[in-house]
């Protein structure tokens, strides 16, 4: 009889292991490919700990109108209170110019020229949260090609990077892990004076489910029921 | 009194000599702030989406495929790495010689907690390293290109283990700065020097024995790749010679 109801408890959970799965994967697909337009605002100049921000404007449903933001370790540099100080020491240390036959300068954001590497965030109101680490390539032309970063060509740049997303998001994200790749272009309308930077592009997330663990707990468990 | 007449009636002639110059100068002053003023806005943007295909193993990396969407679409792209000092593989021995000085040279181990990963940069920060090369095509005729003033791709290390495994290696995400030549456009993109991009995309291997990679800029419905269009006018010279005008009126 102790054996017969062991047996039916042991057919029991193997049916809500094997359920459970399946239930699961209805609301996480084992991979989710998230691609999508933003646009915001920042300056890493004036601002300490820079935080670019705006919303996602179009694009997948799952993150349509979600807020992002992406923030700037910059305890190494020179303070925000002296942004030239602060310009020069990004430029002179970390701009690589290429004299090619379409000269330009690019500054790569990650751990080398920030003590640790840019992070970021997407916050949707309904559907959760998630983010990671990501490295930010900014390249500036050299229009009349005299070696001089000019003031006006300040006022244009385009920009991209690849991200990491850590498996800490929430709400639909949680679980989820993987990298992602972003583009688009900067405006400063007013270099000189360390106005904002206008910023826009378009990203895209490869996700796929980290939930590992609980794959490998479960069959544990299954194991160890027949031991 | 008639001499003072006269004098007067050559002044006013004069006068107004002058002020038909200066009124010429103003007018051809004004057309010159027009045009400067109509070439700085002479901008747009393409967007575009790729899909194409091609190997680290071959010489030289070459990655070709199609404009699969946006306003440049339909039209082929290409992608080529310069790959001088890179080994070849010895087909004599179970190391891939070739991807792991690629590996090597190109990428760095990230070891934040749960965003574990290996950067790639292409061309790495030492100056004097070689930019990748691209092109389109358009159907319609028109070109455009130059060189990526860098790539950037990323693996992740899924399981934290600091190996990059092959089946990590072939999931990797890409994204690139783009630069044109103005030697290198034709068609409607020929007076077009300022011209930038950048883009959003995954590098995936798709083949394993032949190491073939899928380049793709994904979609053609939502196209992730721009490429911002200024006509800085570099092919014109028309200032020195319009302000040489100016002057010449006042002469």
């Amino acid at each position: 009889m102790t054996m017969k109801g062991n047996m039916i408890i042991g057919l029991f959970l193997l049916a809500g292991m094997i359920l459970s799965p399946v239930c699961a994967s209805a609301q996480l697909p084992e991979a989710l490919t998230v691609q999508f337009f933003f646009d915001g605002f920042g300056n890493a100049m004036v601002n300490s700990l820079p935080v670019y921000a705006g919303a996602i404007y179009a694009g997948d449903p799952l993150i349509l109108g979600a807020d992002w933001w992406i923030r700037i370790d910059d305890s190494t540099w020179p303070p925000a209170s002296n942004p030239q100080a602060r310009w020069d020491y990004l430029f002179n240390n970390f701009a690589t110019y290429n004299p090619g036959p379409a000269p330009s300068w690019t500054i790569i954001f990650d751990e080398q020229s920030c003590a640790t590497k840019p992070v970021w965030e997407i916050n949707h109101a309904t559907n959760g949260m998630m983010g990671g680490t990501l490295v930010v390539v900014v390249t500036y032309t050299d229009d009349n090609s005299n070696g001089i970063l000019d003031i006006e060509e300040r006022l244009f740049a385009v920009y991209s990077g690849t991200m990491i997303v850590m498996n800490r998001g929430n709400g639909i994200f949680a679980g989820y892990c993987g990298s992602g790749a972003f583009g688009g272009a900067l405006q400063n309308s007013d270099p000189a004076n360390w106005a904002d930077d206008y910023v826009e592009g378009s990203c895209l997330l490869e996700l796929q489910n980290c939930q590992v663990g609980t794959r490998e707990s479960s069959w544990t468990a299954i194991k160890s029921m027949y031991r | 009194m008639r001499q003072q007449l006269n004098r007067g009636l050559k002044t006013q002639k004069k006068e107004g000599v002058l002020n038909r110059k200066l009124l010429l100068g103003i007018a051809v002053l004004c057309i010159l702030v027009f045009a400067v003023a109509g070439a700085s806005a002479a901008t747009r943007t393409e967007r575009f989406s790729l899909n194409g295909a091609g190997s680290f193993m071959a010489h030289p990396p070459t990655f070709a495929g199609l404009i699969t969407g946006g306003t440049m679409y339909p039209g082929t792209f290409r992608v080529v790495f310069n790959d001088t000092g890179w080994p070849t593989d010895d087909p004599g021995t179970p190391q891939n010689e070739r991807l792991d000085y690629i590996i090597a040279h190109y990428f760095h181990y990230h070891a934040t907690v749960g965003a574990e990963c290996w950067d790639g940069y292409f061309p790495t920060t030492d100056p004097g390293d070689p930019q990748v090369e691209w092109r389109f095509y358009t159907d319609a005729g028109d070109t455009v290109g130059g060189n990526y003033s860098q790539i950037t791709m990323t693996v992740k290390d899924l399981n934290a283990n600091g190996i990059m495994e092959a089946s990590e290696y072939a999931n990797k995400v890409i994204s690139g700065n783009m630069i044109a030549w103005i030697d290198y456009s034709r068609g409607c993109f020929r007076t077009f020097c300022g011209t930038t991009g950048s883009f959003p995309g995954t590098l995936k291997v798709v083949n394993a024995v032949t190491m073939e990679e899928e380049w793709s800029v994904p979609s053609p419905s939502l196209p992730g790749g721009r490429l911002y269009l200024k006509d800085t006018g570099c092919a014109m010279g028309v200032e020195p010679s319009s302000w040489g005008s100016i002057k010449s009126i006042y002469r």
